[in-house]
C-alpha cells in the first residue's frame, strides 16, 4: 500500500511524461521557408545601404567639384560663386536622390 | 559532446551566414516549444502559430543571444512570450476553454498515449496557465525554482508558492478524475 505521498508524487512524476507533439508535418518546411525569406530580406538591405552609399558619395564628389571649380572660376565674384555653388548641389542632390529612388523602384 | 555544446555549434554556423543550420533548431525544439504555447492558448493552430513566431524572432535575433542562459532557455522564454503576446490579441477565454476539449482528444489519438497521460494532460489544462506552465517546467525540462523565476519574470517567493498551490490543485484534479474513472469502471 502507497503512502498518500508517494500517490502524490508518482501522479506529480507523471507530467515529466506531458511532452505535447507538434502534429504538423509542413511545420519546419514552412518555418523555414519563413527563415529564407528573412535571408534575402537583410541581403537586400544590405545591398541597398551599399548603392544608397555609393550614391551619396558620387553626390558629394560632385558637390565637391562644382564648389572647387566655382572658387577657381569665379574668385573676383565671391557672392555669386557661393549662390551658385548653393544652387548648383541642391540640384545634383536631388537628382541623385532621384535617379536612387527609380533605381529601387524599378528592382 | 553535451547538448548545449552542440547548440552553440549551430549558432555559430547561423552567425556566419548559413541560415539553412537553424533548421537543426526547428526539428530539435519544436514540440518543447508547442508544448508551452499549448499551455498558454489551448489551441493547437494558435500554439503553432506562435511557435512559429518564436522561432522567426530566435532567428533574427540570434547575434544577440548572449548565452548567460542555455539556448534552450532563451528560446523557451521566446515561446512564451509569442503565446502571450498572442493570447493578448485573441479571442476571450470562453472560446479558448471550449476549444481546448477538441484539442485534447486531437493530441491524444496518438498510440503513445495512455489513460494516465490523457488524465495528466487534462490536468494540466484545468489549472490555471501560470500553474500548468512552472509544473511542466519544473517536471517535463527539470528546471530550478531560480531558473523557473527567470523565466516567468518572478520572484523566487512567488514561483515557490505557485509551484506548490500547482502542485496540490493537479493532484486534487487528477485524484477527482481517477476516482470518477474508477466508479464508471466499476
Amino acid at each position: 500500500m502507497k503512502k498518500p505521498d508517494e500517490k502524490d508524487e508518482e501522479i506529480l512524476n507523471r507530467i515529466s511524461s506531458s511532452k505535447l507533439e507538434l502534429r504538423n508535418i509542413y511545420f519546419e518546411d514552412k518555418c523555414m521557408r519563413l527563415i529564407r525569406k528573412q535571408t534575402d530580406l537583410d541581403n537586400a538591405y544590405i545591398s541597398c545601404y551599399r548603392k544608397s552609399i555609393g550614391f551619396y558619395l558620387a553626390g558629394i564628389l560632385i558637390c565637391l567639384a562644382i564648389i572647387c571649380f566655382s572658387l577657381i572660376a569665379y574668385q573676383e565674384n565671391i557672392m555669386f560663386s557661393l549662390l551658385l555653388q548653393a544652387f548648383l548641389t541642391g540640384v545634383i542632390c536631388y537628382i541623385i536622390i532621384q535617379i536612387r529612388d527609380k533605381v529601387y523602384a524599378t528592382r | 559532446m553535451n547538448d548545449n555544446s552542440i547548440d552553440q555549434e549551430y549558432i555559430a554556423k547561423v552567425c556566419y551566414g548559413d541560415s539553412e543550420s537553424f533548421g537543426f533548431f526547428i526539428s530539435k525544439y519544436k514540440n518543447l516549444l508547442f508544448t508551452y504555447a499549448f499551455t498558454i492558448l489551448k489551441d493547437s493552430q494558435l500554439a503553432e502559430e506562435a511557435v512559429q513566431d518564436a522561432f522567426l524572432n530566435a532567428f533574427r535575433y540570434l547575434k544577440s543571444f548572449k548565452n548567460k542562459s542555455s539556448f534552450k532557455t532563451w528560446l523557451i522564454k521566446i515561446a512564451i512570450n509569442e503565446a502571450n503576446k498572442k493570447r493578448k490579441q485573441i479571442i476571450p477565454h470562453i472560446i479558448l476553454s471550449e476549444r481546448f476539449n477538441e484539442n485534447l482528444l486531437d493530441n491524444s489519438d496518438s498510440p503513445e498515449l495512455n489513460d494516465n497521460i490523457e488524465i495528466i494532460q487534462y490536468a494540466l489544462n484545468r489549472v490555471a496557465k501560470e500553474k500548468s506552465l512552472v509544473l511542466r517546467l519544473f517536471y517535463l525540462d527539470e528546471y530550478s525554482i531560480k531558473e523557473i523565476a527567470g523565466i516567468m519574470q518572478w520572484g523566487i517567493p512567488k514561483t515557490k508558492i505557485t509551484l506548490h498551490r500547482a502542485k496540490k490543485e493537479i493532484v486534487k484534479i487528477v485524484k477527482e478524475l481517477q476516482s470518477k474513472k474508477d466508479e464508471k469502471a466499476g
